[in-house]
């Protein structure tokens, strides 16, 4: 393989243009945060059906009582975090390996939110493997209620607060269940993904 | 395997206009798309301010290409994974072949990638004996009727469902459906892809932008398909193009803010995705192998020249939905990989001129995609310099070469241009059904001379 | 208006064709020619939309490279109004209503819109003289003609035309009227048939209300 040399010859082409020598902008420096009001209503544009609860527990155990009507029998599979809050909640977890079964749901954190787009914000991490985010058949997320930002620029300066510069494997913006328009242009939700998605908002 | 060409546009344009299921299909994709647009602009309070933040990213990212890639390369390898570039079609398709090989795969599930369709990569792996399963619904229907993409966002864009059902009830092995309703269908090809996504040995998908700060790779799509097919094999493979580049995580997100409006009407698809490296929490407890193949074929060089503009291109279909020519054709009439405006613009730079005559002029000017282009590329005036440049190759037809140079010609010649209107005036009626074509009925002109004739004697009259 | 109006013996044509079918040169010449004929006039009033839009947008363009021939361009590309657009900026009045109770449908040109961006002018002018004038539905769409596009790929063309004169024709219109005449001649040629709508350029329209010539 001559890949080395391919490399070479496309940057020196690139290097014969005339290069401008502006750069981007400075990275904005402070997160702002957004309307959580706006954020419900964009959210639920999305379809992402939302709730709301005061703790963590709680809000587990209004999730076990949607599974319930939702006539859902299995145990949820629950990120790692969540572990001990599930049990409390008086659940024992399955594996991962349980979201290839029908009737799955996964229950996860979001990192956090982006007002302007109805949209929410998920890290893969060991503890919770990225693909279990697009497996599942119906999908939770419990949202900090504080952690609600304005832009998705706002993403990346909450980042660039709580960490260094290098981002998890994989970053995650949903905004909405899976879905599909592909026959005639007509929308049907859970494409490959989650058929629903939900949103627990914790605290105020 | 229906063969398309672009020098046969004209008579697959023609079979296009008869085909009534097709014209069907097209109208609906039409009207979907243009509305749902609309709407997402009208929600925005200044689209224009965006348009400008979106195509400025760009510009900064194709001012410092080379840097930016390398340090797009420097992050990818940082984060664990490998940084591949191409050349040319071939030389994508070896590398991906060579990778999957030493992955020791067979198996081959493969997300949305425009970059795959220009190179030809499924028929590629496919002759080098991998199986390969195509994982967005447009693309696996597509895949199912052996035909190219007929659109660069919906694929399948062209077929009803009752061709879909058909398709389906001829390949899936499972009893039949119950009814054709598109939630069955969505039902079934969910259930069929299911069993490829988990025991694919490798994942190939392809990507809207890659962000030199991070070395992230950005996957834009609402099915969830590609970030399955990226995060469940063992091996991930991104195929991407070189203009994909920008300098950082804002300038990205300025792009995204245009990309999902323009394309589906969505401030956001339901999935946007950040892959900076490999999966690293597998069950099995080994890293995912991770590699991302950068292709140029002929880019690198448009980007000093006159055409550089089309490198902007986010290819979020917005200038196909907005034509008059492309929605009334459809995207196989053009025979080319990218179909519409900016397919007419890129497959003649990509390909050589002579292969794609027809393209460049398939265009009546009316200046709607450049209109409706989020990325403001003048589509039109590019279209047009592809027109200067087949005419300095000799590349039209050599009746309307000449026939255009008598008319320069006589442009500049008041006298002898008076003269033949003149004449053209009175003999009109006979201009030949090939030049002024059948079903139009003759010109008549009114009243008596040309009109500056008329002018001319009405005001002598009055002096 | 208190103008004096000259109609050039000695124009012929603004060089789009040769523009936009691959003649950059014999486009320059042509260019060339026109801006020395038109170098007198404190205006030029151009009656169709797609020939003011090559003054106005493309002169400058074509020329770029040559000094002395683009700054007259530009000159060229001041001084120049669609024919709408002039009337309007003139604040041109009828002298009496119309008596023609035909609903009429108005073709914004694609060059009315989006060259020269004065199709709202022709309307203004049409409903100040008393037309009943609607937009058809897709009123931004083509309507097929653009110039060699039409010879080139003739059904292609028609078909775009067809739906023109469809979306007319759901308006209940029983006339088309425009301020483009390549977009006329276009629509004027496929409107035969059981459909039979006649075609009028806004000057036709203005002029029996303007104390001119009767209603055609
Ligand atoms: S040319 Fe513009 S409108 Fe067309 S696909 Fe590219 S970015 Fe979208």
């Amino acid at each position: 393989m001559n890949g080395s040399h391919s490399r070479d010859r496309i940057l020196s082409r690139l290097r014969q243009a005339p290069s401008a020598a502006s750069r981007a902008p400075a990275n904005p420096l402070s997160p702002v945060h957004g309307d959580p009001t706006r954020f419900r209503q964009l959210a639920r544009d999305n379809h992402i059906h939302c709730e709301h609860c005061d703790e963590v527990t709680q809000g587990l155990q209004r999730i076990r009582q949607w599974m319930q009507e939702q006539e859902l029998p299995s145990a949820p599979v629950v990120s790692g975090p969540l572990l001990s809050d599930a049990r409390a909640a008086g659940w024992e977890p399955g594996p991962l390996s349980d979201l290839r079964r029908p009737h799955s749901v996964w229950i996860n954190q979001s990192w956090c939110a982006v007002a302007d787009t109805g949209t929410l914000v998920v890290l893969s991490r060991p503890e919770a493997p990225g693909y279990a985010n697009f497996l599942a058949e119906h999908h939770w997320l419990l949202l900090d209620a504080g952690r609600i930002l304005a832009t998705k620029n706002d993403v990346w300066a909450q980042w660039r607060v709580e960490h260094d510069d290098t981002l998890p494997p994989a970053v995650h913006i949903i905004s909405g269940p899976s879905r599909t328009a592909d026959i005639e242009q007509t929308l049907q939700l859970g494409a490959h993904g989650p058929r629903s998605l939900n949103l627990m908002l914790v605290g105020r | 395997m229906m063969r398309y060409q672009a020098n046969a546009f004209k008579r697959q344009a023609n079979k296009a206009l008869q085909d009534t299921t097709l014209q069907q299909a097209l109208d609906r994709a039409q009207t979907g798309f243009v509305a749902r647009r609309a709407k997402a602009l009208e929600l925005v309070d200044d689209f224009e301010h965006l348009k400008q933040q979106a195509r400025a990213a760009k510009e900064r990212a194709l001012s410092e290409a080379a840097y930016l890639l390398e340090r797009f390369e420097c992050q990818v390898t940082a984060n664990g994974g490998r940084v591949h570039w191409a050349l040319d079609g071939a030389e994508l398709n070896r590398t991906v072949i060579d990778i999957c090989r030493q992955a020791g795969g067979r198996r081959i599930i493969k997300g949305k990638s425009m970059v795959g369709e220009e190179t030809g990569l499924n028929p590629a792996l496919e002759a080098a004996g991998f199986e390969l399963v195509e994982t967005d619904l447009g693309e696996y229907i597509i895949q199912l009727a052996q035909e190219p993409p007929s659109h660069i966002i919906a694929p399948a864009i062209h077929k009803t469902r009752h061709q879909v059902a058909d398709l389906f009830a001829r390949h899936h092995r499972q009893p039949p459906r119950t009814g054709d309703s598109i939630a069955n269908l969505v039902a079934e090809a969910r259930q069929q892809l299911r069993a490829q996504f988990l025991s694919a040995d490798v994942g190939i998908i392809g990507a809207n932008l890659l962000v030199a700060e991070t070395g992230s790779v950005v996957l834009v799509t609402n099915e969830g398909n590609g970030d399955l097919s990226a995060n469940l094999p063992r091996t991930r493979i991104v195929v991407a193009s070189i203009e994909k580049i920008v300098a950082t995580l804002e300038d990205a997100n300025a792009v995204l803010e245009v990309l999902g409006r323009s394309a589906t009407g969505q401030a956001m698809t339901a999935y946007t995705s950040f892959y900076q490296g490999p999966v690293q929490d597998d069950a099995a407890g080994s890293p995912q192998s991770y590699h991302v193949v950068l292709l140029d074929n002929g880019r690198s060089d448009l980007l000093a020249g006159p055409y550089r503009d089309i490198l902007r291109c986010i290819k979020c279909g917005a200038c196909l939905n907005h034509c008059p020519v492309y929605s009334n054709v459809g995207g196989h009439a053009y025979g080319s990989v990218y179909p519409g405006p900016m397919g007419s613009v890129l497959e003649p730079l990509l390909h050589e001129l002579a292969s794609t005559r027809p393209l460049p002029n398939a265009s009546s000017f009316c200046g709607r995609c450049e209109e409706v282009c989020p990325m403001g590329i003048p589509l039109p005036r590019l279209l047009r310099q592809l027109r200067d440049r087949q005419h300095e190759q000799q590349l039209e037809p050599q009746g309307w070469r000449r026939g255009l140079g008598i008319y320069g010609w006589l442009s500049r010649h008041p006298r002898c241009f008076r003269l033949t209107l003149k004449l053209l005036r009175g003999a009109l009626w006979l201009v030949p059904p090939p030049f002024w074509g059948q079903g139009r009925r003759p010109l008549r002109p009114a009243g008596r001379g040309t009109f500056v004739e008329q002018w001319h004697r009405a005001s002598r009259n009055e002096r | 208006m208190g103008h004096r109006l000259s109609v050039p013996r000695d124009q012929t044509c603004c060089g789009q064709p040769g523009y936009n079918g691959g003649h950059r040169q014999q486009a320059r010449a042509v260019a060339r020619s026109q801006l020395q004929l038109l170098a007198d006039f404190d205006f030029v009033v151009v009656p169709s939309a797609s020939c003011a839009g090559m003054f106005i947008n493309h002169y400058p363009l074509l020329l770029a490279d040559d000094p002395h021939w683009h700054e007259a361009a530009l000159d060229l590309a001041g001084r120049t109004r669609e024919l709408s657009q002039f009337l309007r900026q003139q604040q041109w009045q009828p002298q009496r209503r119309t008596s023609d109770p035909r609903r009429l449908a108005h073709h914004t040109s694609c060059a009315s819109r989006r060259e020269t961006r004065s199709h709202s002018d022709t309307r203004q002018l049409l409903l100040a003289a008393g037309y009943q004038v609607e937009e058809p539905a897709n009123a931004e769409i083509c309507c097929g003609f653009g110039g060699s596009f039409a010879a080139k790929f003739d059904r292609l063309s028609q078909r775009l035309g067809h739906q023109k004169l469809d979306a007319c024709a759901a308006l209940a219109a029983e006339a088309v009227v425009s301020a483009d005449l390549g977009c006329l001649l276009h629509l004027e040629s496929v409107a035969g048939g059981p459909r039979q709508l006649p075609v009028y350029h806004v000057a036709e329209l203005l002029a029996p209300v303007s104390g001119g010539r009767r209603t055609p």
